[in-house]
């Protein structure tokens, strides 16, 4: 269990049928999951959706119910030091000591990391602009997710974790935090894997995405597959329909009247030919947004009767 | 170089660079054999993964815009060479189908499709005094 | 007017529901229950048992009367805890309600005092009234004005200086040990018949009149401090704690990297707690040591500048007693800290095992600072300012009781169980602390309380020493499967966390050769003690090698993993 075999070096994290509750709820749903080395993954879904929680079992913080997580090969319950040592990780929460100094903890920090690089976290440091002799109980929040970033790249993982990192920060920290992601990536063999609900950034940064909905994985794959299997068309149908059109496929219908633009998964042929058949002509298309994609496939799944008003 | 990059119209990233690029070269703003930003700082000054920013690379320099040399960076082509011209021309006719398929569908008449051409290129161009 | 006084009434109740229930379900069960131990239960044929009665059935009484007060203490201090600043006050989110600060104050200040006024008065009239008059302990109710003016006080400090957890109990412990001394000085003397009843009445009057100003301006300051706590004004005393702090960062501090992650973890350990037990110490030692004792030479001169000999042993009695009794304590607050362990205590490539060895060590580190805090101060003290003819007679009795060899055994066998001791009482309830189940610990916590209750009244009872001897032997086969099981538990605890990868087998073994060495120490010290008969040999031995911990501290890796890895 805790020698990593060679088959499994080019996968980072390995998740299979991975199932977790918390009391009644059913937070993680035979979850399954492989992310290769150098990839950045983004991993979205809704509060709620098991991000964290699939998160912190890649930490060793939550064991399976059922399945298994590799993480360099190595299970994070059984081998927390060999698992940790490699990995970053910035959390969401204020969870940073709030006594320390920065100095102090960077001090801290370091004894722990034999890969430690003090030059670089010195650079980060004065990079962000955090006063050493500071204590983080007087940090703002975006200064101590840099805090929490700081540590979390300065010993160079091989894997880095990020839950949420640009939740409740200005602007100007969240490209910070988008920097030193994107340098991370850029340096070679390491992998990064974030959590977010922010969509453009995951849009941008991300070379695999993954959306979870109420603990079930619904999407995974490289992004610009995703992209280019959803489609967004505009049906125009020469009689005004009174309820939204059915499409194989098709993730959320929105209209009135004759025009109706329905989002959906497929190849095009299939979905011109679908159309073909209700009666209706493509006169738009074009690949949606993922923040459109996301939107479309969390939403809750109202009977198509019920959603659109019907017009006399 | 002036590059703006957004998520919300489904144009893949690399597909914004890429044409980008291409409208910096044809408007004079990246002379030829001009230096363009290696992969790694175009990505963090976009903000997008590097991988991207490769994949632009090497679509424009599979149609000839752009000349990789070994260890040295990415630089702007010279025009005239002829394999580039062949590529040009090829996406030129891509781009031609595309503006006509769409005029057709807006019923717009050729005449007044060429005429805005002709318009366009006045302002791309504007008469030196 | 009222609406928002009968929601942060309701609030109250709500909150805290069960505890309020038990305390009004608990005085009519006690009541009851006075009844029949005063009148049928009364042992009538045992007449040693008969002669410590009214000491049982006080005890029995009045542990959990304050015990509810306590309760209703801390229910009534309506306070929150501040995840921003890190500490409890008052809670903040009533100041955005459209509601004057008056009402805010009054409210909880009231059905406070009422509370526990009732309360008081309920285990007075209902519970203790038919209680016989114990000779060494006439006062076991209270004036009500003194309950008032104490749960006002406890308020008022409690709003008054949030940010200053360890100050905020100093003043309060001063504050109600004035108080205390005002309500009982009268009453003591009214006692003791040194006063005619006129003058006894006067004073007492004088003394209820000056506990309710007390009070009506421990009110008035915490109408004032909450109001500019709404207001969000900065407390002068926060200039002066930055001054401090600035003064603080000049001071030299350590600046080289850690040598290792076990000397940051140890760092990291202490910071968090680690100076506590040596600065509770020290702070009761000096209050013993100075005020105290000025008071207690001023009551009772025996000459010029000289603490007389009983009052110096006595003294001397209480500041050795001292880090066993804070350790418990300490102990407890420092295991009910580790119930809350976020990811980043988690995160580093760390083995719990170490994270658990590095608690040990501070802990052990604190103990010895504290112990030897008070082995320094003490003898100049003594030497200085006190009559120690009674310790010397001890002593030279000592010597004669004791043949040379253990003689001089005895002072470092001592100070190695004292040590011992102290240690056990901060680390044995880690193991629970570390599970991270809060109800868990609570009840633990519960259950020790009541243990240490019902053992005290199990003592009392005992007071007769013949009967002490009776029932030796018969506790014997209880002692023999107490140390089988301890045996086996932490046989089972230190294998699994080994085989784990939890521990190291020589983290294993050091401790188990310390446990070995220290249990000989006190076994060793038991027998010279006690020079008990051949057949209680055997219970001083068993009794001794139960002492210091094994089990639960074999089970405090094992509940540490348990909560890392929920």
């Amino acid at each position: 269990m805790n020698t990593p075999s060679s088959s499994l070096m080019e996968t980072v994290i390995d998740l299979a049928g991975v199932s977790r509750r918390f009391d009644a709820r059913l937070a993680l749903d035979g979850v399954t999951l492989a992310v290769p080395r150098g990839c950045v993954f983004g991993l979205v879904g809704e509060n709620g959706a098991g991000k964290t929680t699939l998160i912190k079992h890649v930490l060793g913080l939550l064991r399976p119910e059922s399945g298994s997580v590799r993480v360099f090969g190595r299970d994070p319950v059984g081998d927390p030091v060999g698992v940790l040592s490699r990995v970053g990780y910035l959390s969401e929460l204020r969870d940073l000591p709030a006594w320390m100094r920065v100095e102090e903890l960077l001090r801290y920090s370091r004894a722990f990391y034999p890969k430690w690089d003090d030059a670089y976290a010195e650079s980060l440091r004065a990079q962000f602009g955090l006063d050493p002799q500071a204590r983080i109980q007087h940090l703002s929040r975006g200064e101590s997710a840099k805090a929490g970033l700081v540590i979390a790249l300065a010993h160079r993982p091989e894997l880095l974790l990020l839950d949420e990192p640009s939740s409740g920060l200005d602007p100007v920290v969240r490209r910070d935090i988008l920097e030193a992601i994107i340098r991370t990536v850029a340096e070679e063999g390491r992998t990064v894997f974030f959590s977010s609900h922010l969509l453009d950034e995951v849009e941008r940064v991300s070379d695999q995405v993954a959306m979870m909905v109420e603990g079930r994985m619904v999407l995974a794959g490289p992004l610009e597959e995703i992209k280019l299997t959803h489609h967004q068309l505009t049906l125009r149908f020469d009689q005004p329909q009174a309820h939204a059109p059915v499409i194989a496929g098709a993730l959320s219908v929105v209209g009135a009247g004759q025009e109706w633009t329905v989002l959906c998964n497929g190849t095009r042929p299939e979905l011109v030919e679908a159309a073909g058949k209700l009666g209706a002509r493509v006169v738009a298309e074009r690949h949606p947004s993922l923040d459109e994609i996301f939107v479309a496939r969390a939403a809750k799944k109202v009977p198509a009767a019920a959603r659109v008003p019907t017009h006399s | 170089m002036q590059i703006h990059i957004t998520t919300h119209d489904g144009v893949p990233v690399y597909l914004q660079i890429v044409n980008q690029v291409k409208y910096l070269v044809a408007a004079g703003r990246l002379a030829a054999g001009e230096e363009l930003p290696s992969v790694r700082t175009l990505a963090e000054q976009l903000l997008i993964n590097p991988n991207t920013v490769a994949r632009a690379y090497l679509e424009l320099e599979r149609a000839g815009v752009v000349v990789k040399r070994h260890g040295a960076g990415t630089y702007v082509s010279d025009e005239g060479s002829p394999l580039a011209r062949k590529e040009r021309r090829k996406l030129l006719t891509q781009r031609a189908d595309a503006l006509l398929a769409e005029a057709q569908h807006m019923d717009m008449a050729l005449d007044e499709v060429m005429a805005l051409v002709k318009e366009r290129h006045k302002h791309l161009n504007p008469p030196q005094k | 007017m009222f609406a928002p006084a009968l929601a942060i009434l309701w609030e109250i109740w709500r909150k805290n529901r069960w505890a309020l229930l038990a305390i009004f379900a608990a005085i009519p069960f006690w009541a009851v229950l006075n009844r029949a131990l005063c009148g049928p239960l009364q042992p009538r044929g045992d007449e040693a048992l008969a002669l410590v009665w009214p000491v049982l059935v006080f005890l029995i009484d009045v542990v959990p009367m304050w015990l509810s007060f306590l309760v209703l203490a801390v229910i009534f201090c309506y306070t929150e805890p501040d995840p921003q600043r890190g500490h409890a006050r008052f809670p903040a989110r009533l100041f955005v309600l459209p509601v004057r600060t008056r009402v805010l104050v009054t409210c909880p200040i009231l059905y406070g005092v009422a509370a526990l006024v009732a309360v008081a008065l309920a285990w007075e009239k209902l519970v203790l009234a038919s209680l016989p008059p114990v000779e060494w302990m006439p006062l076991h109710f209270l004036p009500l004005t003194y309950v008032g003016s104490a749960m006002v006080l406890l308020q008022a400090t409690v709003w008054i200086l949030p940010g200053f957890p360890a100050s905020r109990l100093i003043v309060l412990g001063t504050l109600l040990f004035g108080l205390t001394w005002l309500a009982m000085w009268p009453l003591a003397h009214a006692g003791a018949g040194d006063w005619s009843a006129g003058q006894a009445a006067a004073w007492q009057s004088r003394s209820t009149a000056a506990m309710a100003v007390i009070s009506a301006l421990a009110y008035l300051a915490a109408l004032f401090a909450v109001e500019r706590d709404r207001r969000g004004v900065e407390r002068s005393w926060a200039a002066w704690r930055r001054r401090l702090g600035r003064f603080r960062d000049v001071l030299p501090r350590r600046r080289q990297p850690f040598a290792s992650g076990a000397g940051a973890q140890l760092w990291f350990e202490w910071r968090r707690g680690g100076g506590l037990l040596p600065l509770a110490v020290g702070f009761f030692m000096a209050l013993v040591l100075g005020p105290i004792a000025w008071i207690v030479q001023e009551v009772n001169p025996a000459s010029s500048i000289v603490i007389d000999a009983e009052s110096t042993a006595t003294m001397l009695g209480i500041v050795l007693a001292l880090p066993l009794v804070l350790a418990f304590f300490v102990g407890k607050r420092n295991a009910e800290r580790e119930l809350t362990q976020t990811p980043f205590h988690f995160i580093r490539p760390v083995a719990v095992g170490e994270l658990v060895l590095r608690k040990l060590e501070m802990a052990a580190w604190s103990t010895a600072l504290a112990w030897g805090l008070v082995l320094v101060v003490t003898p100049l003290w003594l030497a200085w300012w006190c009559d120690t003819s009674l310790l010397h007679r001890g002593w030279r009795a000592l010597a004669t009781w004791y043949a040379p060899p253990t003689r001089h055994a005895l002072a470092p066998l001592m100070l190695i169980a004292a040590l011992a001791l102290t240690w056990r009482w901060m680390v044995v309830s880690l193991y629970l602390g570390l599970w991270g189940r809060a109800k868990c610990f609570l009840w633990s916590v519960a259950v020790s309380v009541v243990g240490a209750w019902l053992l005290l009244i199990f003592t009392a009872s005992l007071a007769h020493p013949g009967k002490l001897m009776k029932h030796e032997l018969d506790i014997l086969p209880w002692l023999g499967a107490g140390l089988a099981g301890k045996a086996l538990l932490a046989g089972w605890a230190f294998r699994s966390a080994h085989r784990r990868g939890l521990m190291t087998a020589r983290a294993v073994w050091t401790y188990l050769g310390i446990w070995l060495g220290v249990t000989l120490c006190l076994v060793t010290l038991a027998l010279i003690l006690f020079a008990p008969t051949s057949a209680s040999k055997a219970v001083v031995i068993l009794g001794s090698t139960l002492v210091f911990p094994l089990a639960r501290i074999g089970l405090a890796p094992l509940a540490l993993a348990a909560h890392r890895h929920r």
